[in-house]
């Protein structure tokens, strides 16, 4: 046997190893101070890289287990027709707007992390009499903030585009991120609680599926009884409520 | 069984082996969860187009290294580790005292991981942190079992070294 004491370790270590060859080498190691003094070095490296195993957090198992519910094909989910595009899962489930969804406080009672985000991207995904077709993550994200009425976000020192409009009173300004995307969330509300949301972006919000056009290159869209109303005037913005005419005045009144 | 509960039942065993590496090959917890999570995506991809692994470990973790070696060269920057706070989530420890050494060599560890050469330690993570054989990193890595073992046997060493461990008389730690 060729004495090379770094392969000897090398390939003793490996585990890989076995019968006469591994006796013979086992007699040499008690033998061999060089090789005994390899194979000791190795494995204390390799005790040190052991125990900076990682346990993947639940959070991580609950996007794998999305993506694969997101990229399945649609009957599974309930859906009639088509699948969610893979490139719309991944953006849904980034991580910036994972990151504000509250975690469940007790895992076995609850819906998961990601059980929410499906079931948020499945609702708002599926084909419907008001909303054909799916839609962009963004809208669907921000509808689904409407629903919710959760704080989201951090509060922000952002100026209220309008003060008020059709007895909607602005009451507070946070900044969230949306599927990669820095949003400035205005929030106005009813004494008798209803309210609006008004969403100001830097880039140009995607078009909602099924929306109508409107002069001046604006649109709107019903989806699932909340009005949507978009406007690129003085800067890409998204109004949200279930009161068409106080959304509408609203994005005017932005302007 | 359905088509995904399949995969997952494959292939979620060897999520901790996937989170493993992401992590070794990025800078921060967030971009390795969204490797992880883009490497499942490909391979649930791959799974339903009918490609089927014989181990999911190392099928994975070839998707995962493809995956990052892509994103490094796309933002012309190179797979870095940077520890950062996934102690924070694990329980309070009993012993204050004890779980600062503990923290202190992991820090440590982690450093000296970091410290190797990009190759010894990608060879590393997919042995001693994933968990595959020498023959299973080799087909990951496309290279020679005997190339992984040379790898994998230095950068133990010299991990062994950078921690501190090493032994001034190779006789000393004889029996």
């Amino acid at each position: 046997m060729r004495h090379d004491p770094d392969r000897l370790a090398a390939e003793f270590l490996s585990g890989d190893l076995a019968g006469a060859r591994r006796r013979l080498v086992e007699r040499h190691l008690l033998d061999c101070d060089e090789c005994w003094w390899e194979v000791a070095q190795a494995r204390q490296g390799r005790h040190a890289a052991e125990a900076l195993r990682l346990v993947t957090p639940p959070q991580v198992r609950d996007r794998i287990r999305a993506v694969v519910d997101l990229d399945s094909p649609i009957p599974r989910s309930g859906r009639t027709s088509g699948t969610v595009p893979s490139a719309a899962a991944r953006r849904v489930l980034a991580r910036p707007h994972l990151r504000w969804l509250p975690r469940p406080a007790l895992a076995a009672a609850l819906l998961t992390l990601s059980t929410a985000v499906v079931a948020a991207m499945v609702v708002f995904t599926r084909p419907g009499p008001d909303q054909p077709g799916r839609q962009p993550a963004v809208v669907a994200a921000l509808v689904q903030a409407y629903r919710h009425d959760q704080p989201q976000g951090d509060p922000t020192a952002a100026a209220p585009p309008a003060r008020q409009a059709n007895g909607f009173v602005w009451t507070q300004a946070r900044r969230i991120v949306l599927v990669g995307q820095p949003i400035i969330l205005h929030e106005y509300r009813r004494a008798n609680g209803t309210r609006i949301l008004l969403a100001r972006a830097q880039v140009e919000f995607p078009r909602a599926t099924g929306a109508h056009n409107l002069p001046g290159g604006e649109w709107q869209a019903d989806i699932g009884g909340i009005r949507v109303y978009c406007t690129a005037r003085p800067g890409p913005t998204l109004v949200l409520g279930n009161n068409p005419d106080a959304v509408a005045a609203l994005a005017h009144a932005s302007q | 069984m359905s088509d995904d509960a399949e995969f997952l039942r494959a292939t979620m065993p060897a999520a901790d082996a996937v989170y493993n590496l992401a992590r070794r090959l990025t800078r921060d917890t967030a971009d390795a969860e969204d490797l992880v999570q883009e490497t499942y995506l490909r391979a649930w991809q791959a799974w339903r187009a009918r490609r089927r692994p014989r181990r999911a470990g190392p099928w994975l973790a070839a998707i995962c290294l493809n995956l990052a070696r892509d994103a490094a060269r796309r933002q012309a920057r190179h797979p870095a580790v940077v520890p950062d706070d996934d102690l924070a989530g694990r329980p309070a420890p009993v012993d204050v005292a004890e779980q600062a050494v503990r923290r202190v060599l992991r820090a440590d560890a982690e450093a000296a991981l970091a410290a190797l050469p990009d190759q010894q330690r990608v060879a590393i993570v997919l042995t001693d942190l994933c968990g595959l054989t020498a023959t299973e990193a080799a087909a990951v890595l496309r290279i020679p079992r005997g190339t992984v073992l040379a790898r994998v046997h230095r950068g133990r060493k010299a991990l062994a070294r950078l921690i501190g461990g090493r032994e001034e008389e190779p006789h000393a730690t004889r029996p």
